[in-house]
């Protein structure tokens, strides 16, 4: 059984969404909301597995909510037809459904989510959720026009922007609002590792390591970029990687 | 200096530097003998250069006037006219202005072929044996073969004797090289008169296919910007919830989808309709509107009952109040009120759309409509109605349309 919650700002579009799932026995809808404020609230409160958001809601969009998100669910956006949200989902391969939905079509979605989840649940276990965040764990990042949803897994380097993160993943790195020390508290400290003030770096990432200066450390990692780590964190660094 | 002026300059010079060509190869190749002379070549350039020169200057003056009084706009009568008298002032100006110019420098080349001419005249009177005899005075000399002499030096060199003995020149020349210059510059004229004839009406029609293109656009524009597609969408979506929760409902909901799709393709076809047959579509999309946004959307109408006749534009009043629900109400999570009015002012029409929220900096995107609106009023009453929206005091954003009252 997975649970859901249905974001969209008018009431008999939530209600035809309702009525189409009943169809699906395996998902439970566990509340809706008819705006992003509403909708973060209920997700934090309800930690749905799956969230059917709408885009343009008075207030702020879909998009902006999902970047409010430190953990984003598994989402199938929903749009009548919205040139420009139609163009994000294209280029960025994230699941939607064109309102009035087609019943097959959204058969096609949750199933798709399905063979997403029995990936993850293997990665999701490993992690014992103590409220960190796993490596399956996804994030809703935006850069300009273009959006994802990244694994953490995926991410090998976050670097402090004044209040933003810049998050590398693939040959992207784009900008978060989240403070690093924000994000070193939540992530799992197995994984990802404050490397000095500016660099938390997925030690699974890591191609090569160097003695530096003053007892430091330097890192290299899949994508090229070089990390230093500093003195105090290279003796915690090496007493983790000798376990 | 623009681009036409240079090409102005470098015609100026090839039309002229062509004729200059053509005058030398004449005159060196043809006429070669004219110049075995000591010095007949030089004397020859340097008097076709100033030639060439006052050409240029001549022409140019006609030009700038012909520019200043813009001859162009004128109908190709008068353009005759105006060409007769552009050519008879100018070739003038060119002949007499020239010559003065020559005649006042030692390069006068027609002073060097008089003496030329006399020198032969000279040279022939001796070789007749005439010289000697003071034939010109009192005529002792009055056999046929003195006279044939005398007439044929005139003939040939165009110098004579006159009853003084004083050799005189009898110039025919002048009005040859009058009629020389007038067909000189009838040319030149001709050429430029021409080509912006052509070039003027290469431009016309080139703005012609713009303004086509541009009204084709207009047109397009504004159909498309009747119905937003989102709207459709929703409603679609909305009515198929209603098909259970409220099937009554949802059948006037198609009903009035209907509607709307219906003068929305017929909007194009007819020019105005009646401000009442407006707010029938109007009433029809405010309905579908409040079916999804339910208690977030109010509405007011405030019409005089006697503009319900007047003729309006079709599908405009329904473009601006869906622009108000999709930038207005449609972004208030509490959403606001839409008010209609519709009254008159003075010698105007004026309608009002009035909602809830506040205009933002990037209301200059077409979205808004608000360029095809007043495209569309221009277009329909020559700058007579206007369209304007701003911000009214508090949180209300208003729409306004004036447009003369049609009777």
């Amino acid at each position: 059984m997975q649970k859901a919650v249905i974001i969209d700002d008018e009431r008999l579009a939530r209600n035809e969404l309702k009525k189409l799932l009943l169809e699906f026995p395996e998902i439970e809808v566990v509340g809706e909301a008819a705006n992003a404020n509403e909708g973060l609230e209920k997700i934090e409160n309800l930690s749905p597995d799956l969230v059917f958001l709408d885009i343009q809601m008075p207030g702020k969009t879909g998009f902006d909510m999902l970047l409010q998100l430190e953990k984003a669910p598994h989402v199938i956006f929903t749009t009548a037809y919205d040139e420009y949200a139609l163009k994000a989902f294209e280029v960025n391969a994230l699941d939607y459904l064109m309102k009035p939905v087609e019943p097959k079509r959204l058969a096609d979605a949750l199933q798709k989510l399905q063979q997403a989840e029995e990936k993850e649940l293997a990665a999701t276990m490993a992690g014992i959720n103590r409220g960190m965040l796993t490596e399956a764990d996804q994030v809703f990042v935006k850069d300009g026009e273009r959006c994802w949803f990244v694994k953490l897994g995926e991410v090998r380097l976050f670097e402090s922007v004044g209040n933003y993160a810049k998050v590398f993943f693939g040959s992207n790195k784009p900008l978060i609002l989240k403070s690093l020390n924000a994000l070193e508290e939540r992530l799992d400290e197995k994984v990802f590792f404050r490397a000095n003030r500016k660099h938390i770096v997925n030690l699974r990432m890591i191609e090569k390591i160097e003695p530096y200066f003053n007892g430091g450390l330097l890192l290299e990692l899949h994508g090229g970029e070089k990390v230093e780590v500093s003195r105090r964190q290279a003796v915690k660094f090496k007493e983790m990687m000798s376990l | 200096m623009g681009k036409t002026s240079v090409r102005y300059w470098i015609c100026q010079v090839l039309g002229w530097g062509v004729f200059g060509l053509i005058h030398i190869y004449f005159n060196l190749v043809v006429f070669a003998e004219m110049f075995s002379q000591h010095g007949g070549q030089n004397q020859y350039l340097i008097s076709l250069g100033i030639f060439l020169i006052s050409g240029i200057v001549c022409t140019h003056i006609l030009r700038t006037i012909i520019k200043k009084t813009n001859w162009l706009r004128f109908s190709l009568n008068k353009i005759w006219g105006l060409f007769i008298i552009g050519i008879g002032a100018t070739g003038l100006l060119l002949f007499y202005g020239g010559n003065a110019i020559e005649h006042n420098t030692p390069y006068s080349f027609d002073d060097f072929i008089q003496k030329n001419k006399l020198e032969r005249a000279k040279k022939l009177e001796a070789n007749a044996g005439l010289d000697t005899i003071r034939y010109y005075s009192t005529a002792p000399v009055k056999d046929s073969l003195s006279l044939k002499t005398i007439s044929d030096i005139k003939k040939n060199t165009g110098w004579h004797r006159n009853s003084q003995g004083v050799w005189k020149f009898d110039d025919k020349g002048d009005l040859l090289g009058i009629y020389q210059n007038l067909l000189l510059i009838a040319l030149w004229f001709l050429i430029y008169i021409v080509y912006h004839y052509v070039d003027k009406n290469r431009n016309d029609q080139l703005d012609r296919l713009k303004l086509e293109s541009t009204v084709k656009e207009l047109e397009l524009k504004t159909i498309k910007s009747h119905i937003n597609p989102h709207f459709i969408f929703n409603s679609l979506n909305s009515i198929r919830a209603l098909v259970d929760e409220n099937p009554e409902r949802a059948r006037t909901a198609i009903t009035e989808l209907s509607n709307i799709l219906r003068s929305s393709m017929k909007a194009e076809k007819s020019e105005t309709v009646s401000l009442q047959k407006e707010l029938d579509i109007v009433k029809d999309y405010l309905a579908l509107e409040h079916m999804r946004f339910e208690e977030r959307l109010n509405v007011e109408m405030d019409i005089d009952e006697d503009t319900l006749s007047q003729q309006v534009p079709p599908m405009m009043l329904q473009t601006l109040v869906e622009n108000s629900i999709k930038h207005g109400i449609s972004k208030l999570v509490n959403g606001g009120v839409v008010r209609i009015v519709a009254d008159f002012k003075g010698d105007n029409l004026e309608l009002l759309v009035q909602n809830t929220g506040q205009l933002n900096g990037n209301m200059n995107g077409d979205g808004f409509g608000i360029k095809s609106t007043q495209d569309r009023l221009n277009l329909m009453y020559q700058g007579k109605a206007h369209f304007e929206i701003k911000n009214l005091n508090g949180n209300m954003v208003e729409s306004k349309v004036t447009m003369p009252v049609s009777i």
